[in-house]
């Protein structure tokens, strides 16, 4: 009896932490910690990541791409661009191509990513909520998408 | 003539100097650029094997190796802009554009060596052979230097604005104006950055789309254009008595896009008004495409593009360029694989300017694997 309280009370606590890790399962858009940016736009986050200028105090903010994890670079394509991942390449191309306006950065780990965010204070970019949280030097803006 | 060869030859070496100056720059700027700007350095590669059914006098072989390397480079800091674009091929080495750019707003000014803005085609995919889904270009969009009967290249100011309308949509305004190229002994001669000459005459062009999203890749728009060609060593200009050819261009081009579907075109009124010695000529033709072409599965492209060209016959200006494409349908597949590389198989039926008989007219199979370095982008 003893053993399938204990089994029970596994189960239960199991399905609790899925649950809170569901609840944490956010992206959120990030700059560094001493960014003076506080509020974009989800039209001009898309500017930003298509290449267009968007300025703040007169300074044109970069967006960099976080593809340190699959699912995260899905809703990035699904959420910001509304694009497949050959189209938005394909895009990018095209405008190094055109207007020789440089492709956009990418990094694969997290702390590469927090580095360039700190290197310049109008970047951006978007990371697991979880995973940035607490993170010295960055600070989260907004979120971007949660799992319902 | 032993002084004309000992030229080329220094014009081949300061190309190969240019050319490494620009590939070096752009590596040794890649680990400080970051800090002080940002660059960008792609390298678009193709090649592969073109078949004619029949090779006429003079005209294009009965079957060669094309291959071309096309090498890009960016730089950006704050407004200041730098963008050049160098072609390797088996049939040239050119620096095809080179420009500096200033941004103010949404507006863009460029100098230096550009591609023609009422090319749309041209100015969509440049020497990116990769980009473009076909093979071949149409002969309105053709470069001078392979068979191209209208200006491509302008050395000179260019400037790119983009109103924004109602809604999302806007009105992209493209503008250029400075020297455009002269006619040359077979084709037409652009202003060549390593080996400038004053044998050129003016050359202003524009181009006005429409896009009902700005961040779209949809539009529709006019071009316009005007040239003032001089006569530079060319036989039949010569013997005809031409001295010049002041030609003005209007057209309309369309770039549409569905889930599955891509339509592209243009067509373009060419009024040419040649000035002989003791009186100028007026000769006119006009020349369009369009291309159709539709993604049946996500790496796999079905197209056909129908080129033609009317009023050609009594045009003294297209005599000046011979072998050159008036019609021609297109019928391609291209398969895209690896993420940045693709193979494309063309067939084409070809009818050449001039007398309407058989040696005119002739097949054409290509086959061609391109790619944009780097790949592990």
């Amino acid at each position: 009896m003893d053993l399938v309280k204990a089994l029970l009370l596994c189960c239960i606590g199991f399905i609790l932490c899925i649950k809170v890790a569901g609840a944490d399962h956010q992206v959120v858009l990030v700059a560094a910690s001493t960014s003076p940016l506080h509020n974009i736009d989800s039209l001009e986050l898309r500017k930003i990541f298509l290449g267009f200028t968007v300025k703040r105090d007169g300074q044109a903010i970069t967006g960099l791409r976080n593809i340190s994890d699959e699912d995260l670079n899905d809703i990035f394509l699904q959420t910001v661009v509304a694009m497949s991942e050959k189209s938005y390449k394909r895009r990018q191309l095209s405008l190094t191509l055109r207007k020789g306006i440089p492709r956009i950065a990418e990094y694969d780990n997290v702390e590469d990513l927090v580095k360039a965010l700190s290197s310049n204070p109008y970047s951006i970019s978007y990371a697991r909520e979880d995973i940035v949280n607490g993170e010295p030097g960055i600070k989260i803006l907004r979120v971007l998408w949660e799992k319902s | 003539m032993l002084e004309h060869e000992t030229t080329n030859h220094m014009t081949l070496y300061t190309r190969y100097w240019i050319l490494s100056a620009i590939v070096l720059t752009a590596l040794l700027n890649s680990s400080q650029a970051l800090s002080k700007g940002q660059h960008d350095l792609l390298l678009f590669l193709s090649g592969g094997p073109a078949y004619n059914e029949v090779s006429p006098e003079s005209g294009p072989e009965g079957s060669e190796f094309v291959a071309d390397a096309d090498i890009v480079y960016s730089y950006t800091n704050g407004r200041f802009k730098i963008l050049g674009e160098y072609l390797l091929s088996t049939d040239e080495s050119e620096l095809e554009r080179f420009k500096l750019g200033w941004r103010e707003a949404d507006t863009i000014g460029w100098i230096g060596r550009i591609h023609s803005p009422s090319r749309y085609w041209n100015s969509t995919y440049h020497h990116g052979q990769y980009m473009q889904t076909s093979i071949s270009r149409p002969l309105i969009e053709q470069f001078e230097d392979d068979g191209g009967v209208l200006p491509t290249h302008i050395t000179g100011l260019m400037l790119e604005t983009m109103s924004s309308l109602r809604g999302s949509s806007g009105l992209q305004t493209t503008v250029s104006f400075g020297a455009g190229p002269s006619i040359g002994k077979d084709q037409l001669q652009p202003v060549d950055l390593l080996d400038p000459d004053s044998n050129h005459g003016a050359a202003a062009d524009l181009r006005l789309g429409f896009l009902p999203d700005q961040l779209g890749d949809n539009q529709v728009g006019l071009v316009m254009g005007w040239a003032d060609l001089e006569i530079d060593e060319n036989e039949t200009a010569e013997q005809a008595g031409l001295q010049r050819v002041e030609q003005y261009t209007i057209g309309a081009y369309l770039d549409w896009n569905w889930p599955n579907w891509k339509v592209i075109g243009t067509v373009i009124y060419v009024n040419n008004q040649d000035k002989l010695q003791t009186q100028t000529l007026k000769d006119t033709f006009t020349s369009g495409y369009i291309q159709a072409q539709y993604s049946f599965h996500e790496d796999w492209i079905l197209y056909g593009r129908l080129e033609e060209s009317n009023d050609t016959e009594d045009s003294l200006y297209l005599t000046l360029f011979p072998n050159t494409i008036a019609d021609r349908q297109v019928l391609g597949l291209r398969f895209d694989f690896a993420r940045t590389q693709a193979l494309t198989l063309e067939v084409a039926r070809v009818i050449e300017f001039a007398e309407a008989d058989s040696q005119d007219r002739f097949g054409q199979a290509m086959l061609q694997w391109s790619t944009v370095l780097p790949w592990t982008w």
